[in-house]
């Protein structure tokens, strides 16, 4: 491996970052790995589509589970294109026998549904382990690695993907043409809605899959430049090698430089005696003894100290007052913002008139407050006045008044008819009568002109009393 | 030849046998019944929607057996093409001229059938015809005969093929009639009605009598036109229509036209109820069926399934009637 041609820069980060290097690795590369991974799946799809032909499920499941083989010579690409070899058209096949390795049992048997996949890519391919070691290799390689997450984030993007395709279809088909069923496309495994929804899956998974390889080896090299100091390694290797001048004083200097003196070269001590001057360096007083140290230190002024410390306490830790009076602001803030939300609620529940019908709703008469007696003598007035239309008006308007009373709810949009058929519905016969009676002839004189008789008046006003409950006096 | 009104007992009489005959050949549409009746008084074009099988095909060809006028029918497909509804120029070999052949749309009552299953073009080419009476063939304008009315039908659920009508073409229809299926009892009656020494199942509408002729029903027209309006009542028709346009979570809403087409039809509501003045009542029962179709409700509402006739059910209620 020659890490100085690593065209990415190395260096430990944390996961979430490592992921994003992946990410920024599959954009570049992404014509040749899109084109790589459809050179492993497509002769699989059509083997298996020979298989499992009219069972579109079935060929769909084959598809999913055989991912590894496809993510493979992905893998191989990018580990070759970091380190600045872009494979030759010669090295494809070798690539694509990549997919096919023994290796890759474990990955399509029991490690098929591990989340580490995309970490375990790299380990079986790039490192040839003995599984042994491989797997406490993982162990440590996995820790803190993220690679869980990255799968389910992919997942997710595929499915996003594919569902986005499926409805985009959908809704793009133009009327007339034969549509998708999209129930069908989900369930039923007969329908060509379903070959279609699993086409769609099929080139979901083709775009996700080199995000999902790079990142996961982008993961790897990470942990690794984390563990075994790769970055380090790199600074070194690409650091200036020394001026020419100086390597023959260097030459000439280094056995002076790097030779031991002569004593120590003599007694290089046998590990057993190494061993015992350890155990004396241990044991000498001076070895993780403690010792405690008297000095004098200029002190400052105690008002500008007495200052300071204040400021410090002020910035630290806010005085009670101030605290209690931001939380009950807050609380207050609170408050007012649900009520808020409430009344907004509230007004989504029921909405309101429009500005003109408001309008004219405030500009409409309210039902007269007077009491009976008044009513009765307002009518009685209107037809000493020779205004039988106005006094049938008053009438209903009064009639309208009791009915409320009665707890006919009358909305301000009920007609004169629905007025009378509400009142006919709920009240009782007697009340209901009279009413329609009132209504009739109130149309009539509002609407048709044509004013009531006074003496048409008077019977009605004389029912009207009897819904007061009153004897009528005349 | 000026036209005079015809007298209020003598348009009661003519349009409750009107209604009666047509009741007997289709049962259980009495409300149905009665907006055709309105559309037809009030001089407007009808669009009527129901599910396949309830009977709209058969409400016109009963009025169309009342009214002495020539009728004409056309299915509506989607390879229909305008020259098929107005007519064309044919090259006459005799004369050696152009010869302008018209189309079944010179009619007095056209049914249309099926109208959203032919294309847009299609479907404009009877815009002139609804909005102007007349029609233009090779630059020729052609004064259709009055009385003049269009009755459409649609489907509202098969929606594959169709051309849903633009809102333009909708506003031209004055009521938009909503055919419901018939209650239990009136269904049951048609079937014995229908199977009863018939035989097949084609539409019979022979309990129909001829009743009126072209004349008696422009002057039946003009009955309702001259009928007392209060100031208060055209106030109210113009407030229900401008409360809808404004309505929360109503996309497009009705223009002027619809307050025009509502007191139409309430005018003409109220004359087949027998009264020579118009009231609040016939504006708030002809309110749906006016408005219906010129609303378009925007996505919040679709989406809770607030259906126009509810909204409108709403806006009534909210909507101050006249009561000084």
């Amino acid at each position: 491996m020659r890490l100085e041609r690593l065209t990415a820069q190395l260096r430990p980060c944390p996961a979430w970052q490592a992921i994003d290097l992946g990410f920024a690795l599959a954009r570049a590369w992404f014509p040749a790995l899109w084109a790589l991974w459809w050179c492993t799946a497509l002769p699989l799809t059509l083997i298996v589509l020979a298989l499992a032909w009219l069972h579109s499920d079935l060929w769909l499941l084959a598809l999913w589970w055989c991912k590894p083989l496809y993510e493979a010579p992905l893998l191989l690409w990018a580990s070759r294109a970091l380190f600045d070899e872009r494979p030759r058209r010669g090295a494809l096949p070798g690539m694509l026998g990549a997919g096919l390795r023994p290796r890759l049992l474990p990955l399509l048997l029991w490690r098929r549904l591990s989340p580490r996949r995309a970490l375990v890519l790299p380990l079986l391919l790039l490192e040839g382990l003995p599984q042994r070691a491989r797997r406490a290799r993982l162990r440590t390689l996995a820790g803190g690695s993220a690679s869980g997450w990255l799968t389910l984030v992919c997942y997710h993007l595929e499915a996003i993907l594919w569902g986005g395709m499926l409805l985009g279809l959908y809704l793009l088909i133009p009327e007339g043409l034969p549509g998708i069923d999209l129930i069908a496309a989900l369930e039923d495994s007969a329908a060509p809605a379903y070959w279609i929804s699993s086409a769609c899956y099929l080139l979901a998974c083709s775009l996700i899959a080199p995000f999902y390889v790079c990142a996961g080896f982008a993961l790897y090299l990470s942990r690794r430049t984390e563990l075994e100091g790769w970055d380090i390694e790199l600074a070194f290797r690409r650091a200036p090698p020394p001026p020419a001048a100086v390597l023959p004083a260097l030459a000439l200097l280094a056995p002076l430089l790097l030779a031991p003196p002569p004593a120590e070269a003599e007694t290089w001590p046998a590990p057993e005696a190494a061993r015992a001057r350890i155990a004396e360096v241990l044991d000498s007083p001076d070895f993780g003894a403690t010792r405690e140290v008297e000095l004098w230190l200029p002190v400052a002024d105690p008002a500008q100290r007495s200052t300071e410390d204040a400021e410090a306490t002020w910035s630290a830790t806010p005085p009670p007052w101030l605290a209690g009076t931001i939380q009950w602001g807050l609380v207050t803030l609170g408050a007012i913002a649900l009520l808020i939300l409430i009344r907004a609620l509230w007004r989504e529940r029921s909405p309101r008139l429009p500005r003109s019908a408001r309008t004219e709703h405030e500009a409409a008469p309210e039902p007269h407050s007077a009491s009976p007696i008044d009513h009765e003598t307002e009518i009685r007035r209107l037809l000493a006045a020779d205004d039988p239309g106005a006094a049938i008006g008053a009438l209903y308007r009064a009639s309208l008044e009791r009915l409320d009373r009665l707890g006919l709810s009358l909305p301000p949009g009920a007609t004169e008819g629905s007025c009378v058929q509400r009142a006919s519905a709920r009240l009782p016969h007697r009340v209901g009568v009279p009413f329609a009676a009132i209504a009739a002839a109130r149309q009539h004189a509002a609407y048709g002109d044509r004013d009531p008789s006074a003496a048409h008046v008077e019977r009605l006003l004389s029912h009207w009393r009897r819904w007061q409950g009153r004897t009528d006096a005349h | 030849m000026t036209q005079t009104p015809l007298p209020l007992t003598e348009a009661v009489i003519q349009l409750d046998r009107l209604e009666q005959d047509i009741g007997q050949a289709v049962s259980g549409q009495r409300q149905a019944i009665r907006e055709l009746l309105v559309a037809l008084v009030a001089a407007g074009h009808a669009l009527l929607e129901g599910v396949p099988g309830v009977g709209k095909t058969l409400l016109v060809r009963a009025l169309a057996a009342a009214v002495q006028g020539r009728y004409a029918r056309i299915q509506f497909t989607p390879d229909l093409m305008p020259s098929d509804v107005t007519g064309h120029a044919v090259f006459d070999l005799k004369r050696e001229a152009f010869r302008i052949r018209r189309g079944p749309i010179f009619c007095n009552l056209l049914l249309a059938d099926e109208i959203n299953r032919a294309p847009a073009k299609t479907q404009a080419a009877m815009l002139e015809a609804m909005q102007e009476g007349q029609v233009t063939i090779e630059g020729q304008a052609l004064a259709l005969e009055p009385p003049f009315l269009v009755f459409a039908t649609q489907n509202p659920i098969e929606q594959e093929g169709t051309y849903p009508l633009p809102q333009a073409q909708l506003d031209r229809f004055l009521l938009k009639i909503a055919v419901a299926p018939p209650s239990a009892e009136a269904e049951r009656a048609a079937v014995r009605a229908a199977t009863s020494g018939r035989i097949g199942d084609r539409l019979d509408t022979s309990a129909v009598r001829p009743l009126l002729d072209t004349e008696t029903l422009q002057r039946l027209q003009l009955s309702a036109t001259t009928l007392r309006l209060d100031e208060r009542v055209l106030d109210y028709a113009v407030a229900l229509v401008r409360a809808a346009r404004d309505w929360p979570g109503v996309d497009s809403g009705p223009g002027p036209r619809a307050s025009i087409a509502l007191v139409r039809a309430a005018r003409a509501h109220a004359l087949i109820e027998g009264r020579d003045f118009t009231t609040p009542d016939d504006v708030r029962c002809m309110l749906p069926a006016v408005l219906r179709h010129r609303l378009r409700l925007g996505a919040e509402l679709e989406i809770e399934g607030v259906s126009a006739d509810a909204l409108l059910g709403e806006l009534v209620e909210r909507v101050p009637a006249p009561r000084d």
